[in-house]
């Protein structure tokens, strides 16, 4: 994997304060993308890399926090820091509520806002792992067969060969093949770390 | 029913019996006759009439119905409580029902409507019929018109009753004084203003009250010219034990027989509460212009505040920006350099809002200048920004680029245009079901230039279009009413004019007009 570089997008319609955070961005070695409205960051392609949004709260024609609803809805998972130039309890709250990593007062010190962008790019860092590792599950899974996929749910649950056999009605040896074949297509080396995997494959999507 | 009226009939007859025996007895030479009898019920100038106890009346003589107008089966069907004036009803009632209680005699003066509706005194009198047993069983009354002679009496106490009223229920504090200075009569606003009860205050001496020395300084001359015989009238302030008052207070004389003043009669009425307000209004009307402009200028607190942090927080940004680029290993001068640069920009930036704040804040005598009402009106579309967007408005300018210069105080202009524009603003505070539109703009012809601020809001109700303007006119729960009108005035010191206009889709739309070669 190519060592790639965080990116910081930066939604603000102040100019001034668009080229300081962008010119901020640059200077601790991470990569800023600029935009003066939410449809312009929307229109933007994103690269696959972990990334970070800095939001201001109030925008022309949409306030920030319903922008992080509709990326919400259009699951669209990126970490967001909210700036605002005069925050509220009740606002920042519901934006931290609603996943927010970090809600900024203007003027902050930027320590804070720095902070707060590398916890939102790690957040995404463990994200994009997490997400990577459920996709790859996902396809070892496609890999078995019916029978397989009908076995396995029993063996998490932690029933013997022989109890299996009987209730699919084939025979005890047949039960320890593909159950061999199970643990090798899945890459698990114990069962403990099977059940692991059916836990995860089970969970579901958020 | 039926066996009292048997009971009657029977004693009718005996009554009738009675009287004819008696006087067969005294003079059985006269030959007595039931019609004889019937003459000398009639005979007097009264009304006569036989109730039972409870006012049922079984016989009324030819006057009485003649009088009232109605006759036996009316009185029966109607009664006859309505006849006696309202006034007097309950006296009548009373007597009535002590003459029942106790079989004693009836006495009473009531006024008694007569068939054409006129009311006149009469005196009634009656008396209890006893049966053999000594039980009352009816009353046989008369009735003496005495209208003559009872109206001055009747007039004299009403009178005096009115006064009694008046005394007593009266908003004003009154007492009167004999010419030691002493209350003879306090009402009871008069003791409750001084939380004492009306008996203790008679008899004392006004400076007991108000104090020994307040009373030689300000209250005996007042006495002393009323006892001389001047009403004495004064509004004032007065300090008092009881607290600081202004009162309105009248001195009367009163004579008499003699002709001498014997006493006065002190009126005092507590204006304190009307004053306060008075005053309170005064100092309100005097503020109201420099407060209108402060107001508009609070509720743009938050933005200006919001203009300035925005060039601040870019600066502190930038110069963090800086410092990393300095520190890096080697530094980057150059973008340091830029870092800097934009720094410089944002702290000009800071500065013009503050020049721009300061020059709308300060009062200044007119000034006229050549201007670019253009320029003028995105200066103030700067300082409203946050204000638009905190409300969730649409702003659309359509500037007129070839407008001409304008001879105007560009400061009292750009108030105008910022009074329109937070106006737009609070009337689309309630639309929620469309979108919040605000449309400035400009536009000129040979003679004068037009500026025009329209709104998405609920519009203007056309009967209140003319009220608009004036000034303490307002629909809005905070708002004074000062800001339209100001700028009408200053419109039209500019020879220009100010309106109000439906706009095309929804809402309102005002606009004013500057002459070109003002």
């Amino acid at each position: 994997m190519a060592i790639e570089r965080p990116v910081v997008f930066v939604v603000d319609d102040d100019q001034s304060m668009r080229g300081a955070l962008q010119d901020l961005v640059a200077s601790v070695g991470l990569e800023p993308r600029v935009f003066a409205t939410p449809q312009e960051f929307l229109q933007a392609g994103r690269a696959d890399v972990p990334s970070c949004l800095v939001l201001d709260v109030r925008l022309p024609g949409l306030s920030g926090l319903a922008f992080q609803e509709e990326l919400a809805r259009a699951g669209v998972r990126v970490p967001i820091i909210f700036i605002t130039g005069h925050g509220d309890i009740p606002m920042s709250v519901r934006a931290i509520k609603a996943g927010a990593i970090e809600f900024l007062s203007k003027p902050f010190r930027e320590q804070e806002l720095l902070d707060a962008i590398h916890a939102g790019i790690e957040r995404d860092r463990a994200q994009r792992r997490v997400a990577a590792a459920v996709a790859d599950l996902e396809q070892r899974f496609a890999t078995l067969t019916e029978r397989e996929r009908q076995i396995m749910p029993l063996v998490i649950a932690g029933q013997a060969s022989k109890r299996i056999a009987s209730e699919l009605g084939v025979a005890e040896a047949t039960v320890k093949v593909h159950r061999a074949q199970i643990m090798h297509k899945m890459g698990a080396k114990s069962l403990p770390e099977l059940v692991r995997m059916g836990d995860t494959l089970a969970k579901p999507k958020s | 029913m039926t066996e009292i009226k048997a009971e009657v009939t029977e004693s009718l007859s005996r009554l009738r019996a009675a009287i004819a025996g008696r006087a067969q007895k005294v003079a059985a030479a006269v030959p007595v006759s039931e019609a004889l009898v019937g003459n000398l019920l009639e005979a007097f100038p009264v009304l006569m009439w036989a109730t039972s106890l409870d006012g049922v009346p079984w016989y009324l003589n030819q006057r009485c119905s003649e009088y009232t107008g109605r006759s036996m089966s009316d009185v029966l069907r109607l009664g006859w409580l309505d006849l006696v004036h309202p006034e007097d009803r309950e006296e009548t009632v009373r007597s009535w029902s002590h003459a029942v209680q106790n079989g004693s005699s009836l006495y009473v003066e009531q006024r008694l409507r007569r068939a054409d509706g006129e009311y006149r005194w009469f005196r009634t009198r009656a008396e209890p019929f006893r049966d053999h047993e000594g039980r009352v069983i009816h009353f046989l009354g008369v009735c003496l018109d005495i209208d003559e002679s009872a109206k001055p009496e009747a007039e004299r106490k009403r009178a005096e009753y009115m006064t009694s009223q008046v005394w007593e229920s009266t908003q004003d504090a009154m007492a009167v004084l004999d010419r030691d200075y002493r209350f003879q009569k306090v009402n009871p606003v008069y003791a409750s203003n001084w939380k004492l009860p009306a008996h203790q205050i008679v008899g004392k001496r006004h400076a007991d009250l108000v104090g020994e020395e307040f009373f030689e300084q300000t209250v005996k001359a007042n006495h002393d010219r009323c006892f001389a015989g001047e009403q004495v009238e004064f509004s004032r302030w007065i300090t008092l034990p009881i607290g600081r008052r202004y009162v309105s207070v009248t001195h009367a004389p009163l004579r008499g027989d003699s002709g001498r003043v014997e006493t006065s009669l002190m009126i005092v009425r507590n204006l304190t509460e009307h004053m306060l307000a008075a005053e309170a209004l005064r100092k309100a009307q005097a503020a109201l212009a420099r407060v209108n402009r402060a107001t508009t200028l609070g509720l743009l607190g938050t933005s200006i505040a919001h203009e300035v942090n925005q060039p601040l927080g870019a600066i502190a940004t930038s110069a963090a920006a800086c410092s990393r680029w300095l520190s890096a290993e080697p530094p980057d001068l150059d973008k340091a350099q830029r870092s800097l640069e934009r720094i410089a920009n944002d702290a000009r930036r800071a500065s013009t809002v503050i020049d721009r704040l300061r020059a709308l804040v300060r009062r200044q005598v007119q000034r006229k200048e050549r201007c670019d009402l253009n320029a003028a009106i995105r200066e103030v579309l700067v300082l409203t920004d946050d204000e638009l967007r905190r409300n969730n408005i649409l702003v659309e300018t359509s500037l007129d680029a070839d407008l001409p210069m304008v001879e105007c105080d560009r400061v009292q202009i750009q108030q105008i245009i910022l009074n329109l524009i937070m106006n737009a603003v609070e009337a689309m505070g309630t639309v929620n079901d469309r979108p919040r539109r605000l449309a400035v703009g400009s536009a000129s012809d040979a003679k004068a230039v037009q500026i025009e601020v329209r709104d998405s809001g609920p519009g203007i109700d056309p009967s209140h279009a003319d009220q608009l303007f004036e000034a303490f006119y307002t629909t809005k729960a905070e708002g004074m009413g000062m800001g339209l009108s100001i700028s009408r005035d200053i419109v039209e010191a500019h020879g220009g004019r100010l309106w109000v206009s439906p706009n095309v889709s929804q809402g309102a739309a005002f606009h004013f007009s500057l002459p070109v070669d003002a």
